[in-house]
């Protein structure tokens, strides 16, 4: 556990107990099924047979986002829909993450109008970011496996320094990924 | 459909006057297409029941539009229904075009698009209103009117009259920024969306992507 210092960046396997306790908070994550509009379908099918999100990565949809820690949101968010966006994601128990999925989300797709939200990041706070119309269930893959590497730092910040250490180190982060779409 | 009328007896293939008897003329399906309009089985009924009510006939190809008074829509798509032999009993579409930049008045067409499942032809009927101006609510005759008539409301601001719920549906219910349909509405509307997450400290300098040209 002592090596542990610097090697935030990669993935951390130091001991082999640190190994599996770290892939057992990155296999579990709960998502909350919120698919919008076509990127649901990827997301479906990501989580189906072929590209098996929910049984590989031990991931798995849950309805009520009292007992999820992730949120895809897939497709268009809408000004009508934008305050019910809110509400979920505060209903959300901490930690949480949120994984934008599709150009809509991103940015607001192709529908610069009225009644679209230009990006999800202006509702909630975004942790990846998934481009694609729709991403490709292998991009979708990908991005869950960027944000697994984000739950091992968060986790192993926790256990080293601290909740609140892991919290802000958390934010951090975020602040820094939508600082990066800032384009 | 009761003045029948032996001493007048008009072949199939001349041009039709108003006072015509329904039952030798027939009703056959190739009518609904024939290239003279006025053989039209539904244009013929029309014009003989609401004649100062048919405002313009038009055919284009295979499809036949009816311009009519908005004020008598109601009886005509019950008239349209209810007969016999034409039976327009299904209701397929009914919305608005703003004709703003096509002509002056009216402002607003309302369109029904209609559709006989006995006869399996189709029929348009154009009604023009102006802005404020309200038409009568098709409601009574199809329940399937209800929402489109409540999306036409919501997208162009033409009001129905007889309408049980009409309000919003697809912006939100207070959404006070216009109807946006309509063709002087900016394609981005006219407010800007209020800040939801305070999380973000550096703002997006870019929050337009597409759509440069507008």
């Amino acid at each position: 556990m002592g090596l542990i210092d610097d090697r935030f960046e990669k993935n951390v396997f130091v001991t082999s107990l640190d190994f599996l306790f770290n892939w057992g908070r990155r296999s579990s994550l709960w998502w909350l099924q919120f698919g919008l509009a076509c990127c649901a379908i990827e997301m479906i099918g990501a989580s189906m047979s072929r590209w098996d999100l929910a049984e590989r990565f031990g991931m798995l949809y849950r309805a009520s986002p009292r007992q999820a820690d992730l949120m895809i949101v897939a497709g268009t968010v809408t000004k009508k829909m934008a305050p019910i966006v809110r509400t979920l994601y505060d209903q959300m128990p901490e930690p949480k993450w949120v994984v934008s999925m599709g150009s809509c989300a991103n940015v607001g797709g192709p529908y610069d109008t009225y009644a679209v939200v230009q990006g999800v990041d202006q509702v909630v706070p975004v942790d990846i970011y998934v481009p694609g119309c729709p991403p490709t269930p292998e991009s979708l893959y990908y991005g869950i496996l960027q944000l697994q590497n984000k739950v091992i730092k968060y986790e192993t910040m926790a256990k080293k320094h601290g909740i609140e250490a892991a919290e802000a180190e958390r934010q951090a982060d975020r602040l820094e990924t939508m600082a990066g779409m800032r384009a | 459909m009761s003045d029948h009328d032996d001493t007048i007896q008009t072949p199939e293939n001349e041009t039709h006057s108003l006072v015509e008897t329904p039952e030798e003329l027939g009703w056959e399906r190739t009518l609904y297409t024939d290239p003279d309009v006025a053989k039209h089985p539904a244009v013929r009924e029309l014009r003989r029941v609401f004649p100062h009510d048919i405002l313009e006939v038009i055919r284009f190809r295979d499809e036949t539009t009816i311009h009519v008074t908005p004020a008598k829509l109601r009886e005509i798509c019950f008239f349209l229904r209810d007969h016999r032999e034409i039976a327009f009993n299904f209701l397929t579409d009914l919305t608005a075009v703003d004709m703003l930049k096509l002509r002056t008045a009216p402002r607003f067409d309302v369109v029904v698009q209609l559709y006989s499942l006995p006869n399996r032809v189709r029929l348009r009927l154009k009604a023009g209103v102006n802005d404020g101006q309200s038409v009568p609510s098709l409601v009574p005759i199809w329940n399937g009117a209800n929402w489109l008539e409540r999306e036409t409301f919501d997208m162009f601001g033409i009001l129905f009259e007889g309408h049980p719920n009409l309000r919003r549906m697809l912006l939100p219910d207070d959404w006070d920024e216009g109807h946006p349909l309509r063709k002087d509405y900016p394609l981005r509307g006219w407010k800007e969306f209020p800040v939801y997450n305070t999380e973000r400290t550096v703002p997006r300098s870019r929050t337009r992507w597409t759509g440069r040209g507008v």
